[in-house]
């Protein structure tokens, strides 16, 4: 499970520094569209060879969920 | 005896005329960051249909080349298959229509089939099951769309992806028993429970259009569309082709006991950029042999495929003897690969 590189790509998805990238970060209208999805459900298959279905990833409401939902889907 | 094999002998395609630039689009979405979609799906140019031009004049278009280059006559056309999902009509069958206006002989079969952005390897596993039973000796398949026509103006979330266009593809009998099956085996999916990610909802029997079915909602992303109107769940299918097609393309080469390194290039459906590194990068494939070719055409559903062959024949990134695995995915869910050989 290959978390950091994962959790950079996050940065880049949503547009922030890897620093400011923390389990508390908000998954909002702002940055949480269709595309911002897409793009994680590429970087999830690519950094966890998993894919986590759409309309649940679109629910999380901050990066501690995503990544909870990301581990649940690995065990 | 000699067995009959059967091949692709040439491919010709049609683009409507009218374009869709992407400065059209920043000017009707100026909220949107058309640039940011643009460098995800790699589509800079959609060509679309005018009001009076339908798939079949864009396939018979298509076909007209083959004919006028002298590719072959249409005395010489034996079958003729079309697929689309925006026929001239209910009924009669497009196809028929399309016989009479390139006056093929009456002794010619014809029908439809409606698949979307598999229906080209669909396509060519009808041809060569026609040929090799001795049924056809020369096949015409055209693919050709109209989706243009079911999209909302003021949904991007499709208008920016999907292009209307036609393609032609021969496909001939051959009786040479020192040469490779041209056209090889296949594998074929399907999976109904992806019907309602990728669908037009009114308008047939099921849900014939009404006053309610033209009511307009506007989705979460500001897309606007009717029950009429195409709609597509992007990150469900971006999850369905994810999970599908690695495995699909392993039975496929399982199946040709073939391993991944022995096939020259790679030509799957061109449905966005994006979504092919996705799964070029699951696949491993190397850039080289991956074709990403839509910049200046867009999502073409069925005729994606033989447009990027038509191409990559045309540069030379494919030539007499490669190995092409070709592998088609969505609507449906549907999909299918095979590998041709040049």
């Amino acid at each position: 499970m290959d978390k950091k590189a994962f959790l950079a790509d996050m940065a880049e998805i949503l547009e922030v520094t890897n620093a400011e990238l923390s389990d508390a970060l908000e998954l909002n209208n702002d940055n949480w569209h269709s595309f911002a999805v897409v793009a994680t459900i590429a970087a999830i298959n690519e950094h966890f060879g998993i894919t986590v279905p759409a309309d649940t990833l679109i629910k999380c409401s901050n990066i501690g969920e995503l990544i909870n939902l990301i581990e649940a889907n690995i065990k | 005896m000699e067995r009959i094999y059967s091949r692709i002998k040439a491919i010709r395609t049609f683009l409507p005329e009218k374009k869709l630039t992407n400065s059209e689009l920043t000017e009707q979405f100026p909220d949107a960051d058309i640039n940011k979609i643009v460098n995800k799906t790699g589509i800079s140019l959609r060509s679309i249909s005018s009001d009076v031009e339908c798939s079949s004049d864009l396939g018979v278009k298509a076909a007209e080349k083959l004919l006028t280059e002298n590719i072959c006559s249409p005395t010489d056309i034996d079958f003729l298959l079309f697929c689309t999902q925006s026929p001239d009509y209910f009924l009669p069958t497009t196809a028929c229509l399309i016989q009479e206006r390139l006056q093929l002989p009456t002794s010619c079969g014809a029908l439809d089939f409606n698949l979307g952005c598999s229906g080209f390897i669909y396509g060519l596993s009808l041809a060569k099951g026609l040929i090799e039973i001795n049924a056809a000796s020369n096949v015409l398949l055209i693919t050709a769309e109209t989706y243009s026509k079911y999209i909302h103006p003021q949904d991007k979330s499709v208008k920016t992806i999907f292009s209307d266009g036609a393609a032609a593809t021969l496909i001939t009998s051959i009786n040479d028993d020192s040469i490779t099956d041209p056209i090889g085996d296949f594998i074929f999916g399907t999976d109904g429970k992806g019907a309602k990610n990728l669908i037009v909802p009114a308008g047939g029997m099921r849900l014939p259009k009404s006053k309610e079915t033209k009511s307009e909602s506007t989705d979460s992303s500001g897309n606007i569309r009717s029950k009429e109107n195409l709609y597509m769940d992007g990150g469900e299918i971006f999850n369905f082709t994810l999970n599908t097609i690695p495995s699909a393309v392993n039975q496929l080469l399982t199946r040709s006991n073939l391993d991944i390194n022995d096939i020259d290039y790679f030509i799957f459906h061109q449905a966005n950029k994006f979504m092919l590194e996705a799964l070029r990068k699951n696949l491993k494939i190397p850039t080289e042999k991956f074709c990403i070719n839509m910049e200046g055409y867009g999502n073409t559903v069925s005729s994606s495929i033989p447009m990027a062959m038509e191409i990559a024949l045309n540069q030379g990134t494919i030539f007499e003897g490669s190995r092409v695995m070709l592998v088609g995915f969505g609507v449906g869910y549907s999909w299918a690969a095979t590998i041709v050989t040049i």
